[in-house]
């Protein structure tokens, strides 16, 4: 119950700062905007006309161009991934390797899927729409969700009563 | 899981389970619409000072009618609720592949959650829309707290809620069949 309880009013805390002004100003915006120049270069490794444009991923040729906002930007999955560290009970140090890698592995599937969003949004805008509403969504929470339990297998701790 | 390598087993199982479970639900997605909606309905109008005297459901959307004029007529708002119910075939897949003991239970208190989460979702997907399209109501009726908590309601409805709860639920529920393979 105590995990349980840690976690939620951490969610809400981190969620709620990352609403604020501060917040969107020095980390969500630059880190959305560093996202579409990542997923831009990745995806010209494939479509040598695409380009970024800010957050914005496009090919000027065609004139489809995908924008990540909030939200697909992998912010709120890392939230939720860092109150579940957080909240569990383990040393600093296995926090601290916990949040590290599992920013990286959220992140790294959220290029993923914005590249992929890129490329599925050019050939069929109704499977685009199933892949960025639902599918990519859940994927990221199970993406989250197999990061906590490995680091949770990873600290060997699993508390018997408490969890 | 009994064993320690179970958590690999566990994920092929989850992966495997997902497809049908995510065909399922969207199949299934917006047969609880018109139980949604009327549920919906009570808390835009307790939220919202009674905005909505009317509901309808379509093919998949919801459709609040408001007492707000709009020209010669008044203010609707469509909402799809499949966009806050996403999250269950992943929880779906999480105990299936977990399989808990009373799962008979479990799954029914999965998908009542998940029925929350929806109708917490279109709620304030409708009350969020009408903050943006009139806000001389929203200032008037909702007052600049009110604005923001709807605002951040709709934030927790749109960003969080929808894939969080019931993975985490699902997590909870299996919990004793998860730490086996851990």
């Amino acid at each position: 119950m105590r995990f349980i309880a840690l976690f939620t009013v951490l969610l809400a805390v981190l969620f709620i700062a990352e609403l604020t002004a501060p917040a969107q100003q020095y980390v969500v915006v630059p880190w959305t905007q560093q996202l579409g120049a990542i997923g831009g270069s990745v995806a010209s490794w494939f479509d040598r006309g695409t380009i970024a444009s800010g957050s914005t991923i496009l090919n000027p040729a065609t004139g489809f161009g995908v924008t990540i906002v909030a939200g697909c930007n992998g912010v709120e999955a890392t939230l939720i991934l860092v109150a579940a560290i957080v909240a569990f009970p383990s040393s600093p140090a296995q926090k601290l390797a916990g949040i590290a890698s599992g920013i990286v592995a959220v992140q790294a599937l959220n290029l993923v899927r914005v590249v992929s969003l890129y490329f599925i949004g050019r050939s069929s805008p109704a499977a685009f729409e199933f892949a960025h509403l639902y599918l990519w969504q859940a994927m990221i929470m199970l993406d989250v969700l197999i990061v906590w339990l490995v680091w949770l297998r990873m600290i060997r701790r699993v508390p018997v009563a408490d969890a | 899981m009994p064993e320690r390598a179970g958590l690999s087993r566990w994920l092929l199982l989850l992966v495997a389970w997902l497809p049908p479970c995510f065909a399922l639900w969207y199949w299934s997605a917006n047969l609880p619409d018109s139980l949604v909606a009327s549920a919906s309905l009570a808390m835009v109008n307790a939220i919202g000072n009674a905005v909505a005297p009317q509901v309808e459901t379509g093919s998949d959307v919801i459709t609040f009618v408001t007492r707000i004029a709009v020209g010669t007529g008044v203010m609707t708002i469509d909402v799809q609720s499949r966009l806050y119910s996403f999250g269950l075939p992943l929880g779906l897949a999480v105990m299936l592949a977990s399989r808990p003991a009373g799962l008979a239970w479990k799954l029914p208190v999965l998908a009542l959650a998940q029925l929350a989460v929806v109708v917490w979702g279109v709620s304030f997907d409708a009350l969020a829309h009408l903050v943006r399209s009139a806000p001389g109501w929203a200032a008037a009726t909702l007052g600049q707290t009110g604005t923001t908590l709807v605002a951040v309601g709709y934030q927790f409805a749109s960003l969080v809620f929808p894939a969080l709860v019931p993975t985490a639920l699902a997590v909870g529920l299996s919990w004793e069949r998860l730490r086996e393979g851990i």
